[in-house]
């Protein structure tokens, strides 16, 4: 059942994001004899994947404040996750035929086939081989979590009673019991989930990011379908020669899939800078809503210096590259 | 003069970690010039891309920003996440791709791919390490020797019709024990032995549990006290490590305060209070 979660995680996230999209419409998407292009489905994932958690996120702060069981948790979890999936069908099915579905032509070649071989590498090692778990109790926590029905309220390698409890900030951090629902609903082990299908969603996100940075790298060139995989290729690469200190992102993404760091600076921080790109330099302001999104899922995923910090310097450089840029301009003009 | 030397060595040890590899290093710096090159096409995207990761990179390695961080942020020093900011992976990705349009004909293609291939390998250093890679013995990812003491240890706690079994043992043992069987309690958590203890979990172990836990480092040492500590804690089961007595060449005891011997298993002597 395990292996199904990423299906099951994808397609929900896929529907929750088409909801969100509906919500937002008319976001600028390139037209062709009037018929608007299919929006990206990697950025409707993505976009549905941190609605998710920001679901999860309002509904578990409030349980540990009223102190209810984690069953009932993700028993109304499920329902409320279940309506938006509903909602997002009904819009699927109506829009068909409104979007122009115009997929790549002459995807297959060597590159995309040794593309896909070193996406098969980094997946596969998660299966074989053991994770770094130095300083990481995720598994502890969802065993925690399940076998005392309790939220936050027992300590994970110990299974005692918090004496002093736990802080708010570290409450704020709700992604372990968000795999402490996935174990739940696929009655597996959480050895599974964290240390197999966590990390395959990670380095899921990390390429879907990287691929709208690679959409909008390959805009203009002749033969996309061969240097859109070539770029995955070079990703890949990437994150499999990257390991050169404990601390580097490509090594968390091969050895610490399940961290939330690794979700944070594999596929947020990237997907904050393009956002970046897209709302200051081609004044796409409605992405704003997608921005202020995804440094708000940087909460539950990570301890706030590790996640929200990191990404709002990111966006406070930008911004102020481009005040300067601007200001450079004017004063050049006059 | 010895002051310019640190903030050189505090720089050189920033940038190294920001680019990681020597090799990965200069690709980035390379990355960047060809990003300055191809800004003066007039891509909007390209520009900013450039001008952020010049930005973010003169930032890092720069005297003031090292100064401040290791004077009055040295946790996040510690943690160099800082570092992360550096969009190493857009701008090879720009780079590659950006040249890989200018290859037209299709031996030039193959020969690009081959030496891209072969320059991000030899660059990096790889994930497949031997002492990184280490393959799972089980689907418990729990290594095969202590699963087997962990597996008796359950049988124990059924055997009693006990739904909570505290227990005190080895390191080794004790990182496992709840992943395998949430039924067994612990009286000190990894963290501990870690060396991060009241970290986001907020654990503020008393002298009690730092005792015990310097007691079973030190376990020849504080052998004969170990049964006492066991039961103030209230242990059920008491687990030691056999290699200590094989060292010392002496047999283990079969009484240690209130516990008596019951079983060995593998490597570990399991003790139960009486």
């Amino acid at each position: 059942m395990a292996f199904l979660l990423p299906i099951y995680l994808i397609t929900a996230s896929y529907l929750c994001g088409r909801v969100l999209q509906g919500l937002f419409k008319k976001c600028k998407s390139s037209e062709h004899n009037n018929v608007p292009a299919l929006p990206n489905a990697g950025e409707t994932c993505l976009i549905g994947m941190f609605a998710l958690l920001l679901l999860w996120e309002a509904l578990v702060l409030p349980a540990i404040k009223l102190l209810l069981s984690f069953q009932l948790l993700t028993q109304i979890y499920s329902v409320l996750l279940l309506l938006i999936c509903a909602k997002g069908a009904i819009n699927c099915s109506r829009e068909q035929g409104k979007y122009r579905f115009a997929p790549e032509q002459n995807w297959i070649s060597t590159v995309s086939v040794l593309a896909f071989l070193v996406f098969v590498a980094q997946a596969v090692s998660y299966i074989f081989f053991y994770p770094d778990t130095n300083n990481d109790a995720t598994v502890e926590t969802v065993i925690t979590t399940l076998s005392s029905d309790l939220i936050y309220e027992n300590h994970p390698y110990m299974g005692s009673t918090f004496v002093y409890g736990i802080t708010f900030r570290g409450k704020l951090v709700t992604l372990p019991l968000f795999y402490a629902y996935l174990q739940l609903v696929s009655a597996s082990r959480a050895v599974t989930i964290v240390y197999r299908v966590a990390p395959f969603m990670s380095l899921l996100l990390n390429y879907t990011v990287y691929g709208i940075w690679i959409e909008q790298f390959t805009e203009h060139s002749k033969d996309r379908a061969r240097m859109k995989a070539l770029c995955f290729l070079v990703l890949g690469l990437l994150n499999l020669s990257g390991s050169f200190s404990h601390d580097s992102v490509f090594y968390y993404l091969i050895h610490k899939g399940f961290r939330g760091e690794t979700i944070i600076f594999g596929a947020i921080l990237p997907y904050v800078l393009y956002l970046c790109f897209r709302i200051f330099v081609h004044r796409e302001y409605r992405k704003l809503l997608w921005l202020v999104m995804a440094l708000a899922v940087t909460v539950p995923i990570a301890d706030v210096q590790r996640g929200l910090l990191p990404c709002g310097i990111c966006v406070v450089t930008m911004l102020l590259i481009v005040l300067i840029w601007e200001i450079g301009k004017k004063v050049k003009r006059k | 003069m010895n002051g310019m030397q640190t903030m050189l060595e505090a720089i050189r040890n920033a940038f190294t970690l920001a680019g990681g590899t020597p090799g990965l290093s200069a690709l980035f710096l390379a990355g960047l010039i060809a990003l300055w090159y191809a800004k003066t096409g007039q891509k909007k995207d390209t520009e900013l891309l450039f001008r952020y990761a010049l930005v973010v990179l003169l930032v890092i390695i720069s005297p003031p920003y090292l100064y401040l961080v290791g004077r009055f942020f040295t946790g996040y020093a510690v943690d160099s996440m800082y570092l992360w900011l550096l969009p190493l992976t857009p701008v090879v990705l720009k780079v590659f791709s950006d040249a890989a349009g200018a290859a037209r004909a299709v031996r030039h293609r193959i020969v690009f791919v081959l030496s891209a291939a072969a320059l991000l390998l030899l660059a990096g250093t790889s994930s497949f390490q031997p002492e990184s890679w280490r393959m799972v013995e089980n689907h418990y990812y729990i290594p095969q020797e202590t699963l087997t003491v962990l597996q008796r240890l359950r049988q124990i706690r059924e055997e009693r019709e006990l739904e909570q079994m505290v227990i005190w043992g080895p390191d080794q043992l004790m990182e496992y024990a709840r992943i395998y069987d949430d039924g067994l309690i612990l009286v000190y958590g990894r963290d501990i032995w870690e060396g991060s203890p009241d970290s986001e979990m907020h654990q503020i172990y008393e002298a009690q549990e730092v005792n015990a836990a310097f007691a079973m480092e030190q376990m020849p040492m504080f052998l004969e006290s170990m049964g006492d500590m066991a039961e103030q804690m209230g242990c059920e089961l008491l687990i030691l490590d056999k290699t200590p007595f094989y060292e010392q060449q002496e047999p283990w005891p079969r009484l240690l305060g209130n516990y008596v011997l019951q079983e060995t298993v593998e490597n570990e002597i399991i003790y139960t209070r009486r």
